[in-house]
C-alpha cells in the first residue's frame, strides 16, 4: 500500500543529533556564532585566465596534474591564476591549492587548517578506513554566471589523515546549463563537517561554521561529444557525462560505464540525479557522472547503464 | 517599554524533540534534498524561539510548525539561488530499493502535489485539515490530492515497466 510504502521511506529521513545539536548552539548563543558570521572574507576574485593548458599543468603539479592527459585533443584550463589564495573565517582556514575544469565539471583542491594549529574538531580524529568517503565533508553552495544552471558535487579528502589539525580535499562539481558555460564559479562553503566513526554507525559532528567563498574563473572549451537518443540527450566532456531527459529514463543506474572505440570500459561514479525546476514545475530530469581522468570524448562510442548498452551514432560531435 | 518574549531554552529544546523530526521530514517532501532541508529546519526553529507563540497543545504546535515548514519551504523554492544551484549529492539514502526509488519518483511531482501527500499519507490530515493549514479551500486541496494520486500512479507505473524492460533484458 503507497501509505505503507511512504510511511516506511519517512521513518528513515531525521534531521540527526548533530543538525539538533547544531540548531540550539545557534538560536541559543547567537551573539558568539554571529562573530564567527562576521568574520566572512570573500575569496579573492581571480581574473578572466587565458591560461594555456601546458601552463595548467606546470600549476596543477603534482595534485590535480592527475587528471590531465598530455597529448589528449581535448585541453583543459586550470582555472586558478594565484594557488594558495586563503580564506580565514574565526579560526578556520580554507586554502585554494588548484582547480582544473572543462566548462561542465570542475576538480578543485583545498585544503583545510585551523590558524591556532589546534585540531579541526574538539575530539580527537580517528584514524579512517583510507575507503571513501572521507570523514571531513563540506556543506557548500555552488553559484555561477550561467543561467539556470544545475549541478552537484562531492569531496573527498586525500590526505593521509595523520594531521588532526589539516585535511586536503578535492571537491568534484559537475553543472550543466541550457545556455553558455559559465565563466566563473563560486563556492561557497558554508560548513565543514567530521565523521567520526562510531561503531556500529558513523558520527557526524559540526567542525565550524562560516563563510569561505571561493571564484573560480576562467573559461574553458574543449571538445565534447552531444548525442540525442531515446528521448535523452547525453553530454561527454573530457570530465564528465551528462544526461538529461523529460523524465528519468532508468531505474537502475549502476553500474555506469562508457565504452570506447578500442573496447575499454570507464567506469563512471555517480555525482547524482535530481529534477530541475521552473518556478514549482519540473522541466527535465538529469544525472551527472565525473571521471577519474581526462577522457577524449570522441573515442567514446556507446553508454552502458546497469547492462543496457546505449550506442552513440558516429560520428556526432 | 516590553521587551519581546523568546522561547527558552527548555521549550525551544523541547519543541525540537517533540516536533523536529515532523518538521523535518515536511521540509524534505517538499525540497527533496537534504541541504535545503537542513537550512529551512533551522530557520523554522528560530522563528518558532523568536515568536514564542501561544499554543493551545501540542497539535496547535505541531500544526503552526508545519506550515511555517511549508512557507520556509515554498520561498526556498522560489528564490533567485535555488533556481540556480540546485545540489544534488546530498540525496538522502535510503537502506531499502524500495524507498530509494519512491523518493526519486516523488522528485518528479510539483511541489504543491508532494506538499499534500505529505500531509495527506503521513501526517494523517483530512483535506479539510490540509486546507486549513495551507489557507486554501477544501475544494481546492481535493482537487490537488487527487491530480497528485493520478500523477503519482502514473509515475509509479512508469517506473515499474522501466525497471522490467531493464530487468529482462
Amino acid at each position: 500500500m503507497f501509505s505503507d510504502r511512504y510511511r516506511k521511506m519517512n521513518e528513515q529521513i531525521s534531521p540527526g543529533p548533530a543538525l539538533t545539536e547544531q540548531t540550539m548552539k545557534r538560536i541559543i548563543r547567537p551573539r558568539r556564532r554571529t562573530r564567527l558570521v562576521l568574520a566572512i572574507v570573500l575569496g579573492a576574485l581571480l581574473g578572466l585566465l587565458g591560461t594555456t593548458a601546458l601552463a595548467a599543468r606546470a600549476v596543477t603539479g603534482d595534485w590535480l596534474g592527475f587528471l590531465v592527459k598530455p597529448g589528449f585533443p581535448a585541453d583543459l584550463a586550470e582555472l586558478v591564476a594565484e594557488p594558495d589564495t586563503q580564506v580565514v573565517c574565526g579560526d578556520y582556514r580554507v586554502t585554494l591549492q588548484s582547480a582544473v575544469g572543462d566548462g561542465t565539471a570542475y576538480y578543485v583542491l583545498v585544503d583545510i587548517d585551523t590558524v591556532s594549529g589546534q585540531p579541526l574538531t574538539a575530539d580527537p580524529l580517528q584514524p579512517l578506513a583510507s575507503n571513501l568517503p572521507a570523514n571531513i565533508q563540506l556543506d557548500m553552495r555552488i553559484d555561477s554566471d550561467s543561467p539556470d544552471f544545475s549541478g552537484g558535487w562531492t569531496s573527498y579528502r586525500i590526505d593521509d589523515q595523520t594531521d588532526p589539525a589539516r585535511a586536503t580535499l578535492i571537491i568534484r562539481a559537475s553543472l550543466h546549463s541550457s545556455g553558455r558555460r559559465p565563466s566563473w564559479i563560486m563556492l561557497d562553503i558554508r560548513r565543514i563537517l567530521a565523521v567520526v566513526p562510531e561503531p556500529p554507525a558513523a558520527k557526524q559532528v559540526s567542525v565550524a561554521e562560516g563563510t569561505w567563498s571561493f571564484v573560480i574563473s576562467g573559461r574553458s572549451d574543449p571538445q565534447q561529444v552531444t548525442v540525442r537518443t531515446k528521448g535523452m540527450t547525453i553530454k561527454v566532456t573530457p570530465l564528465s557525462l551528462l544526461i538529461t531527459a523529460r523524465s528519468a529514463p532508468f531505474s537502475e543506474m549502476s553500474p555506469l560505464q562508457l565504452e570506447r572505440s578500442d573496447g575499454r570500459l570507464i567506469d563512471l561514479r555517480l555525482i547524482g540525479t535530481g529534477s530541475a525546476y521552473d518556478g514549482f514545475l519540473v522541466t527535465h530530469w538529469h544525472l551527472s557522472a565525473l571521471f577519474e581522468e581526462q577522457i577524449d570524448p570522441g573515442q567514446v562510442v556507446a553508454l552502458i547503464v546497469a547492462g543496457e548498452r546505449i550506442a552513440f551514432p558516429q560520428p556526432n560531435h | 517599554m516590553h521587551e519581546k518574549r523568546r522561547c527558552t531554552a527548555g521549550e525551544l529544546e523541547d519543541a525540537i524533540r517533540l516536533h523536529g523530526d515532523q518538521v523535518y521530514r515536511m521540509a524534505y517532501a517538499v525540497v527533496r534534498n537534504r541541504a535545503d532541508a537542513d537550512d529551512i529546519f533551522q530557520e523554522v526553529f528560530l522563528k518558532f524561539y523568536e515568536a514564542a507563540p501561544a499554543f493551545a497543545g501540542a497539535e496547535h504546535q505541531k500544526a503552526w510548525l508545519l506550515r511555517v515548514t511549508i512557507n520556509r519551504a515554498r520561498s526556498e523554492l522560489r528564490s533567485a539561488w535555488r533556481r540556480r544551484v540546485v545540489a544534488l549529492s546530498e540525496e538522502v539514502a535510503f537502506s531499502d530499493p524500495e524507498s530509494n526509488d519512491l523518493d526519486q519518483t516523488l522528485r518528479r511531482l510539483s511541489r504543491p502535489h508532494r506538499t499534500v501527500i505529505h500531509l495527506f499519507y503521513y501526517e494523517g490530515y483530512t483535506t479539510a485539515q490540509i486546507a486549513v493549514l495551507l489557507g486554501k479551500r477544501p475544494s481546492t486541496v481535493r482537487t490537488q490530492l487527487t491530480r497528485a494520486r493520478a500523477s503519482l500512479s502514473r509515475l509509479l507505473k512508469e517506473d515499474e515497466a522501466c525497471f522490467l524492460t531493464v530487468t529482462e533484458k
